[in-house]
């Protein structure tokens, strides 16, 4: 049992460390924290809409047309829109000069004849100037406007559809023709967001939380890593071979104690976000249980498989640093991989953290422990795999180097 | 001065030396720039290079369900694949897929009659941006069709019955009216583009990591002293008639090359690897960088003064430059975040010179644009390096 031993001497060195707990504890709950409510349309303060902050975007109309006051009473003055765009009213210079200061994010013109020509069935344009210092917000503008003109648009052809039917309906019907495609475009929503039954919509709140904990999780490999190459470096390890130690158990307790230690924290991740941020882990103990201990113990063997096959601990210290940072945008603790390019997502396949965020997230969504199978199977496996290469790769006769 | 510049030029070769520490400083940032890049819409905020796809279940199979799969595959950003109900949900299922679009039985007809319309339905797995700019495109197409089968209707109740009217003959004469798209538009006009404009979603993601590999170099370098400590060649240094600021003084100039070169090299890369713009104003840049590379410094020598060795700096940096970054809008740009990060980013170095490298780049911009930024960086400089002096316990 001398590698239980072992195990629980590292878990209390990692206790002692505050520096570390702090690191490896805090700094994931304040990325949480942060992250989730930047990226979360459904926290934080009724100020937020969606992913983005409220701006400013300064509007002149030129045309004293019907168009231009719907456009900034219905549209711009609406509930929903005023909620992420702030309205300056403005004149022409004056809401260009706003833009290149950067005082406003975008400024709406409406030129002069815009609902003559739309009313002629012309086509027209709305003129949107823009910060490009804000490309992001500016799409997002656009996006309102569009939707507008699409509006407007439907009504101009349609007037003009029935027009070619029966030329010469134009003057005498067409002011009744708009009303009614006005309150044909109206009627209901044509698209709607929804879920299966039993399955919840994962915010981005919970997506941070299980991307931060993983991302942070190989951060704990790596340092367990060192640990082991300290140990090597230290001489100490030395001395155990000496004592009547085998190789086996020294590294079946260094394991053990990064799993220990990993443990400690993804429970305290759990607990805190789940009190305090009232985060969602899903309804399946049990799946949560699985995928944890499958997921620890891969990140745990993988550190222990680096630390076998380093030839220094210079060369694990350079690439250790990185290939955290490249496993962590691969599996898709930064930005979701769906959105990613295909070969991008099979790379992500070949990552820890990216097979454990894709469990977290399945059951988040109100999944049973059913679905985590394949990946808890996936990450037993790759642990298995490392355990086993580490045995056989093991290069510890060199150890001692000093 | 002879004596600081032999220290600076010690601590290049030492650097040069080191392969692994270049080829990793060098490259990871490129990689990063390519990955982050393309997540960001590779062209442009909504165009990207490559449609993102979801799937299509037509449940209606009717004439405007075929119409509207028809439409949605000319999304410019997004590619409805079709598919059965039962593949599209596993797909979901396995996260091989962002969104599933359903239309439907009974879509067509209900749209038709417009009394009360069964909503498409669509499902996706996480509320983020990208769902809804699908949600939007996918609405947009369903505005227009819609656009001329309320032409069509509101036609049978107002043109003579028999006449010319006929429900089909409106409608397509509408659809027509739509081939070229909206005849209503929105004409974007960009205010002081600079001369060439660069790509937003590689100028972001290039600009954001060269300054964060800068500052994984100029932190480690700085952290030198820790190994010079523990090889104690500080204290034969220090019997050697050179004075402690001399010695500092080379240390740090060191790192400033050292962080300046690779600056260089990957604003180079930047350029002609993704074609970044970066921006007009040489001297705006070069205050503006070498503020950020002085307070990037200072956090360095607080940081080193906060562990013992080498390898407990690069663990703690590693950390401390990942998480900071991401509040300072170097994986985001921060102007799509909230305001609670928009403000956690203002106490980063890296929020500052992103906001400073965004007036020069993207608005081109000129130095005294940057004043402010870099006034604010040299403050922390200050202020780190106030801190470090104080906890770096150089010789005992």
């Amino acid at each position: 049992m001398k590698f239980v031993f072992i195990a629980f001497k590292d878990l209390r060195i990692s206790l002692r460390d505050k520096k570390g707990i702090a690191l490896t504890i805090l700094m994931p709950l304040i990325l949480i924290f942060i992250l989730g409510m930047a990226f979360d349309s459904r926290f934080g303060d009724s100020d937020s809409v969606g992913s983005v902050s409220k701006y400013k975007v300064a509007f002149y109309a030129k045309d004293e047309g019907l168009l231009a006051a719907t456009l900034r009473q219905d549209v711009f003055g609406s509930e929903e829109i005023s909620k992420m765009i702030e309205v300056v009213d403005t004149t022409e210079q004056a809401g260009k000069d706003m833009v290149s200061k950067g005082e406003v994010s975008a400024f709406v013109l409406v030129p002069e004849g815009f609902t003559d020509r739309v009313m002629r069935g012309e086509k027209a344009e709305l003129e949107l100037y823009s910060d490009p210092g804000k490309p992001w917000r500016r799409e997002i503008t656009k996006a309102v406007l569009n939707s507008f003109t699409s509006q407007v648009a439907a009504i101009q052809t349609g007037v003009k559809a029935i027009d070619a039917a029966e030329p010469g309906i134009a003057p005498r019907l067409i002011p009744a023709v708009m009303e009614k495609l006005k309150a044909e475009n109206e009627t209901g929503e044509l698209m709607q967001e929804t879920t299966r039954a039993g399955r919840k919509q994962v915010s981005a709140f919970q997506y941070y939380a299980a991307g931060m904990t993983v991302m942070f999780l190989l951060f704990t490999a790596l340092a367990g890593t060192k640990s082991v190459l300290e140990e090597k470096e230290a001489g100490t390890f030395g001395r155990l071979l000496i004592s009547p130690t085998q190789r086996a158990s020294f590294l079946a307790g260094k394991f053990l104690g990064i799993m220990l230690v990993s443990l400690l924290q993804v429970l305290v991740i759990y607990l805190v976000t789940r009190l305090l941020f009232k985060v969602d882990w899903g309804s399946s103990l049990p799946g949560l249980a699985l995928l944890t201990l499958a997921e620890v113990a891969a990140s745990a063997a993988l550190a222990v498989f680096v630390a076998a096959i380093a030839k220094s601990s210079k060369t694990a210290d350079a690439l250790g640093t990185i290939v955290v940072q490249v496993m962590a945008l691969l599996g898709g603790s930064m930005v979701p991989l769906m959105v990613m390019p295909k070969f991008l997502q099979l790379l992500g396949k070949g990552t820890i953290n990216g097979w454990a965020l894709t469990g977290y997230l399945k059951l988040m969504e109100g999944r049973g422990y059913a679905a985590v199978l394949p990946e808890a199977s996936v990450l037993a496996l790759i642990a298995a795999a490392f355990l086993t290469f580490s045995l056989l790769g093991m290069r510890f006769q060199e150890g001692g180097r000093i | 001065m002879k004596k600081v510049l032999v220290l600076t030029s010690n601590q290049i070769k030492k650097a040069a030396g080191q392969k692994l520490f270049l080829v990793v400083m060098l490259l990871s940032p490129l990689l990063f720039t390519w990955l982050i890049g393309l997540a960001l819409g590779g062209s442009g905020a909504t165009q990207g290079s490559a449609r993102t796809p979801y799937y299509l279940v037509d449940k209606d199979r009717s004439e405007i369900s075929s119409l509207l799969a028809a439409d949605l595959k000319k999304s410019t950003g997004f590619e409805p694949v079709p598919a059965g109900e039962e593949k599209a949900f596993q797909a979901l299922d396995d996260r091989k897929v962002i969104a599933v679009a359903v239309i439907p039985a009974g879509f067509g007809a209900k749209l038709k009659e417009n009394k009360d319309p069964l909503p498409l339905e669509f499902y996706s797995l996480e509320g983020r941006s990208e769902t809804i700019a699908i949600k939007q495109d996918i609405s947009d197409f369903l505005t227009r069709l819609k656009a001329s089968i309320a032409a069509a209707n509101v036609a049978e109740t107002v043109l003579k019955p028999g006449v010319n009217a006929g429900w089909e003959k409106v409608f397509e004469r509408s659809r027509e009216e739509w081939a070229e798209g909206s005849p209503v538009k929105v004409a974007e006009i960009d205010i002081s583009q600079p001369e060439k404009a660069s790509v937003p979603g590689f100028t972001q993601s290039s600009l954001g990591f060269t300054i964060m590999f800068v500052m994984f170099t100029l932190v480690l370098s700085v952290g030198g002293i820790l190994e010079e400590r523990e090889q104690r060649t500080w204290n034969r240094l220090l019997l050697t008639p050179t004075s402690r600021a001399q010695i500092l003084g080379g240390f740090f100039l060191g790192s400033f090359v050292l962080g300046y070169i690779q600056l260089a090299l990957l604003v180079l890369a930047g350029k002609f690897l993704f074609g970044v713009n970066w921006g007009s104003s040489v001297p705006g840049l070069l205050i503006l960088m070498t503020a950020y590379m002085l307070a990037v410094m200072g956090l360095g020598t607080f940081l080193a003064g906060l562990v013992r060795t080498q390898r407990q700096l690069q663990a703690l940096s590693t950390i401390v430059i990942t998480s900071t970054s991401m509040l300072g809008g170097v994986f985001w740009p921060l102007e799509i975040a909230s305001p609670v990060m928009q403000a956690a980013a203002k106490f980063t170095p890296q929020g500052w010179v992103m906001t400073g490298l965004t007036d020069l780049i993207f608005r081109g911009k000129d130095v005294p644009s940057i004043l402010l930024p870099a006034a604010v960086l040299a403050g922390m400089a200050v202020l780190f390096f106030g801190a470090g002096v104080v906890s770096v316990k150089l010789a005992k």
